[in-house]
């Protein structure tokens, strides 16, 4: 589904430039859960920013389902194919658990109404209930909020799920908990999961564990 | 529109911070629109000052000494003293022309003139028929006396015929015969007059000795008698004048306005002189008094809003300019001839005085002051007609508060005001009088807010040409110098409330933007990894910081239109800016020059707080936009992969 092909990043810094990312090559399937883990500093965000076309290659390609991602409408891809779940939640804090998940909807034209109501949905299926819906992010839960990160990722109906240290804010009863999630979201729903993270436990629960240093990747 | 409304929600829920920027925003619009609409209203009331007020100064010799004169009184059988102004020489208005004097209009000396006409006949009822030389106090007659007398005291002469006058001379009527008293009141060694001889005599009227009342019964005693008249008023010698100001001697000096008439004696010169001075009083009666100008503003009763236009319009400066035959007449004069707007008026002139007023000469009021006591030329004829046409009225004033009628500020009763270019002929052989430069008949124009400029440069080269202390010099600007600087004082207020306004505001949208804005890196960022490109984003940052915007811009611009009218108000009072001073001007404030300062409102202040309202929007539309670029420069991963990004 995602291919990368020679990808290399540079950082052009203003008095020095930092090679990022070197001929990376990878390839990653729908239907799986991968992990992308290594030391702080070896790529890792840089190459699920790539992933996620907010940025594109200083050298070499990423292919989505065949096409090359530099010929793409990028906030296109995002709206549409890929999401990003991050380390930090990220929801809108003015806005509630409902409105947070009806976001990407809103921005693909989606009736208000259908909106709400798959977000609705949405929100069940990750676990929570309706008193959530009109919850502001500040009111909920470090795992809460997560999942409503979650389902926001799942809004726009894209099959790539990128998410960056998804369960670094969490304790270990909703970092298992979010973990399951992803790792239905790809097995049971087809989703790709691409994790990037620090955790062995989530290393294990992937179906393929990519390791990243010095801007090289390893199997 | 899920950007605008998502963008919409944000703001309200945060209430107190968007509260508090609408107030802000607000208000610094409001000091923006206050400022400017003052600031504008201090221009336009500058411009109107400047077009309206009119700064003159009037010019009047002082006399060199006062000669004491010594006049027989028959009543008190003693001499009565005198004393008259004395001028050594009358100086020219071009000795007021020196270097930086900067005269819009230079001193003129101006006349006014006779204009004659069969028609011109003042009413009955009317004082002002006295002093049109009226047959009942002025006649001329030939008497003889009921018996030999020397009249210094009250006899009776018996009329034998009328030069000028007619059945109806004050005595006669009272009398109800041919008898008439008089005393040679002002002469202390009268000749005798004989029974059986002839006299003519030009006579004027005054009231009865009280020596002859005491002594008489009846009305009679009250009728008062005649004298003739006598030195300065002496009808019969010319004081016709070269334009130089020169006198011209007369061709047949007659001392005294009485003569015996002998056979043959009207064909006589002196005889002739009789016959012409008759035709001359009987053009006086239908003379009117006609004041040439060149702005109405030069005449005081104008100037200082004594006399207005009741109907119709003003000279323009154009026909001032252009001489064009057209004319403002009293309403008075418009009565008496049921002349209106659009009417012509035959002006036929046929003498300039520049010695009299014409209000002194033809007062409003009728009281007779001074009249044209010399209505001969130096060959002893009357004055033929210079200039002639029939002149548009455009405009009808009426003097609505009356200065002192001696003061000769007025204007003249049944007058008419011309343009002084359009009399085109020579006034050369038509001078009946010629005095000093007085305020009612020298003018001067200097820019507004030059007085003192122009003081101090009279006063040095006054000294200079020793002509300071002959000259006095009078300058009236209707306040024009302290409404100047009242002005130019709301306009220094009004460019400070703008300049608050303008850092209020940019502080306040610095502020607020980097709030709504570069602190919403995250937010955008955000909204950037959700697939919203950098517009929607813009928009979406926008949006609410906008729609505050707009409202408070333009919710403080109306307000700052309207609360500009009470502000002016308000500055007005505190500092009485928009009272007239009369530092330069002593007349009274009257409706002609209580100008009010307003504020600029109506359509253009309208317009001034919508781009006030407008100019805040951009500036803030501007101040985002910059906001938002340096929010999309930000790499979205690296502000979003730690919680404190």
């Amino acid at each position: 589904m995602l291919e990368v092909r020679d990808v290399g990043y540079i950082y052009q810094g203003k008095y020095q430039s930092i090679e990022a990312l070197k001929r990376v090559n990878c390839h990653f399937a729908a239907g799986k859960f991968y992990a992308v883990t290594g030391p702080s500093g070896s790529g890792k965000s840089t190459l699920l920013s790539l992933l996620a076309g907010l940025d594109l290659p200083t050298s070499g390609e990423i292919l989505v389902e065949g096409c090359t991602m530099a010929a793409m409408d990028r906030d296109k891809y995002r709206r549409e194919v890929a999401s990003v779940v991050y380390q930090s939640f990220n929801l809108f804090p003015l806005l509630t658990a409902l409105e947070n998940v009806m976001y990407p909807m809103e921005l693909l034209h989606v009736s208000k109404a259908t909106a709400a109501e798959t977000a609705k949905r949405l929100i069940g299926e990750i676990g929570l209930g309706e008193k959530t819906y009109q919850q502001f992010p500040v009111m909920m839960s470090g795992g809460e909020q997560q999942r409503v990160s979650i389902a926001r990722a799942l809004a726009a109906g894209g099959k790539i799920i990128l998410a960056d240290e998804p369960t670094g804010n969490l304790d270990s009863a909703n970092e298992e908990n979010i973990v399951k999630i992803m790792k239905n979201l790809a097995h049971e729903k087809g989703y790709l999961v691409i994790v990037i993270t620090h955790n062995p436990n989530v290393c294990e629960q992937a179906d393929a564990v990519y390791r990243m240093r010095d801007g090289e990747l390893r199997t | 529109m899920g950007e605008f409304g998502n963008s919409i929600r944000q703001i309200r829920r945060t209430p107190l911070r968007s509260g508090l920027f609408l107030i802000l925003i607000g208000l610094s619009a409001m000091l923006l629109t206050l400022g400017v609409v003052l600031y504008r209203t201090g221009e336009q009331n500058m411009k109107r000052v400047e077009e309206v007020f009119v700064t003159i100064g009037l010019v009047s010799q002082k006399p060199d000494r006062f000669e004491t004169m010594e006049i027989w009184d028959a009543e008190k059988r003693d001499m009565n003293e005198f004393s008259s102004p004395v001028y050594d020489i009358m100086l020219p208005p071009e000795a007021l022309l020196f270097e930086g004097a900067d005269y819009i209009d230079p001193p003129v000396h101006r006349p006014y003139y006779g204009a004659y006409d069969p028609s011109f006949v003042y009413p009955d009822n009317t004082y002002i028929r006295l002093i049109a030389q009226t047959r009942e106090h002025y006649p001329i007659v030939e008497v003889t006396p009921l018996e030999d007398c020397v009249p210094d005291h009250t006899v009776q002469l018996k009329i034998l015929r009328e030069l000028y006058g007619r059945n109806g001379i004050a005595g006669r009527e009272i009398f109800g015969t041919e008898t008439i008293l008089f005393c040679d009141h002002y002469n202390a060694d009268p000749q005798t007059l004989y029974a059986g001889k002839t006299y003519v005599m030009a006579l004027e009227w005054r009231p009865s000795h009280q020596e002859w009342v005491d002594t008489h019964t009846g009305v009679d005693a009250l009728a008062g008698e005649f004298f003739p008249r006598s030195m300065g008023s002496n009808y019969l010698i010319s004081s016709q004048y070269s334009p130089n100001g020169e006198m011209i001697p007369d061709s047949m000096p007659m001392e005294y306005a009485c003569e015996e008439v002998t056979e043959g004696f009207y064909d006589t010169p002196r005889g002739l002189r009789w016959l012409e001075l008759a035709k001359a009083m009987d053009m006086a009666e239908h003379t009117i008094p006609v004041i040439p100008t060149d702005n109405t503003q030069f005449l005081i009763s104008f100037y200082n809003g004594n006399s207005v236009i009741i109907n119709g319009r003003d000279i323009s400066p154009e026909e001032y300019k252009e001489g064009q035959i057209v004319c403002l007449i009293s309403q008075e004069f418009a009565k008496m001839h049921g002349y209106e707007i659009g009417d012509t008026v035959p002006l036929s002139l046929y003498y300039a005085d520049y010695r009299g007023s014409a209000s002194q000469d033809f007062p409003p009021d009728g009281l007779p002051m001074g009249n044209p006591n010399h209505l001969l030329n130096a060959q002893g004829k009357s004055y033929e007609v210079f200039e002639a046409h029939d002149y548009t009225v455009v405009g009808i004033y009426n003097e609505i508060n009356k200065a002192s009628y001696s003061s000769g500020y007025d204007m003249a009763g049944y007058g008419v005001v011309i343009p002084a270019a359009s009399v085109k002929n020579s006034v050369a052989n038509n001078i009946l009088d010629y005095g000093p430069m007085k305020g009612y008949n020298t003018v001067f124009r200097i820019p507004n807010g030059s007085v003192e400029r122009y003081l101090e440069r009279w006063g040095k080269y006054g000294v200079d040409a020793g002509i300071s202390d002959k000259l006095e010099i009078t300058i009236y600007d209707k306040g024009y110098t302290r409404i100047k600087e009242g002005l130019a004082q709301i306009k220094q207020v009004a460019f400070a409330l703008f300049i608050s306004g303008l850092l209020v505001t940019v502080l306040i949208l610095l502020f607020f933007s980097n709030l709504f804005i570069g602190k919403q890196k995250k937010r955008t960022a955000i909204e950037r990894s959700l697939g919203m490109d950098k517009r929607s984003c813009t928009v979406s940052l926008l949006s609410g910081v906008m729609a505050i915007v707009a409202l408070g811009s333009t919710l403080g611009s109306a307000a700052g239109y309207a609360l500009s009218g009470l502000a002016m108000g308000l500055l007005s009072e505190l500092s009485q800016w928009v009272t007239f001073s009369t530092e330069y001007s002593n007349w009274a404030n009257s409706v002609g020059n209580a100008e009010e300062m307003l504020p600029a409102t109506g359509t253009e202040g309208l317009l001034i707080a919508f781009l006030c309202g407008s100019s805040v929007t951009l500036l803030a539309l501007g101040i985002s936009l910059v906001q938002i670029r340096s929010n999309l420069r930000s790499e979205p991963l690296k502000l979003l992969s730690t919680r404190d990004a």
